[in-house]
């Protein structure tokens, strides 16, 4: 299919919040979110004749935005640099008026324990929790099978759970 | 510490679902910094094919003029292969017992070949994980074709 300029523009306009929320989820880090989001607009820029029409236009971006973002966290050698919630970042999000200092501490710490997960357990609770995408949506966007994704976000939750109690 | 019971469990989640980051936006200005990173994107390719085209090109007339100053047509380097072949039959001729062991080196070359396909053949039947050989189906017991 034949995407004309004005038409890729409109794509952007329309996708790109979706893309960098999906992004920032995944890397936590605002500028990395950013150059993910661009990256992930460029390759579907490159790979729009391949585009099916007959398909959302929506989860194919995301899909490549999640697998981008996969291989960033995986080429990460150290633990991630969390900057969700610790004001230093340019974009950190800012504190809601309804959330108190401890819920605040408390999600901050749950975050944090999500960050620390093997880059696609990570990627499937972020998935699973943030975004309330169904196992069947979560196995085509990570490129595993429903099975997979199943016993890996288990194996996710017992971890969580064990390190959680222990802190 | 395995989650015992399904309160545990749902306390887990609930916990998981409310980390989640609220009030998360783009920085403003994406359109133009999307279109300027694709823009970028082609200048650079386009750079990397015109470089590559003016390497070949100074490649191709250093080879021609390499060529040129061996002698041009006059220049043939079946030559040398043809003085090896020359000094081949030459040491032949004068050490007799040579051509039975290049023989004997040839026919064993040949049966290594032979033995290699076989073996790889035997292995791929039970790997199938390699798949730059692929399995026909024709060798396949009646479980694995259903599989």
């Amino acid at each position: 299919m034949a995407v004309s300029e004005v038409q890729f523009a409109e794509w952007v306009q329309q996708y790109y919040p979706a893309v960098y929320r999906r992004c920032f989820y995944l890397l936590g880090d605002a500028d990395e979110a950013d150059d993910a989001a661009q990256e992930t607009f460029l390759r579907a820029y490159l790979a729009r004749e391949r585009y099916d029409p007959t398909r959302a236009l929506r989860p194919w971006l995301l899909t490549i935005a999640t697998r981008h973002c996969l291989d960033r966290l995986r080429r990460r050698n150290r633990r991630p640099t969390i900057r969700w919630d610790d004001g230093q970042a340019p974009y950190a999000v800012p504190a809601r008026a309804e959330d108190t200092l401890l819920k605040d501490e408390e999600h901050a710490r749950v975050r944090r324990e999500v960050a620390a997960l093997p880059p696609m357990e990570r990627t499937l609770v972020i998935l699973h929790y943030w975004e309330n995408l169904p196992y069947e949506a979560i196995a085509v966007q990570t490129g595993l099978s429903v099975h997979a994704v199943k016993s890996r976000l288990y194996r996710a939750r017992q971890r969580l759970a064990r390190i959680l109690e222990e802190s | 510490m395995a989650i015992r019971n399904t309160e545990a469990l749902s306390h887990l989640e609930k916990r998981l679902r409310a980390a989640r980051p609220r009030d998360v936006e783009p920085p403003p200005g994406y359109t133009q910094r999307v279109q300027s990173r694709i823009t970028a994107h082609l200048r650079r390719t386009w750079w990397l094919s015109l470089t590559l085209s003016a390497a070949l090109t100074i490649l191709a007339v250093l080879g021609l003029a390499l060529w040129w100053s061996l002698g041009g047509p006059q220049f043939a380097p079946m030559r040398a292969f043809a003085a090896a072949i020359h000094a081949l039959l030459w040491l032949m001729e004068r050490l007799p017992w040579l051509e039975g062991v290049l023989l004997v080196a040839w026919a064993s070359a040949v049966f290594q070949a032979l033995g290699a396909g076989w073996w790889l053949r035997r292995y791929c039947r039970r790997r199938p994980c390699i798949r730059s050989f692929p399995r026909t189906q024709s060798h396949l017991q009646p479980q694995e074709v259903r599989q």
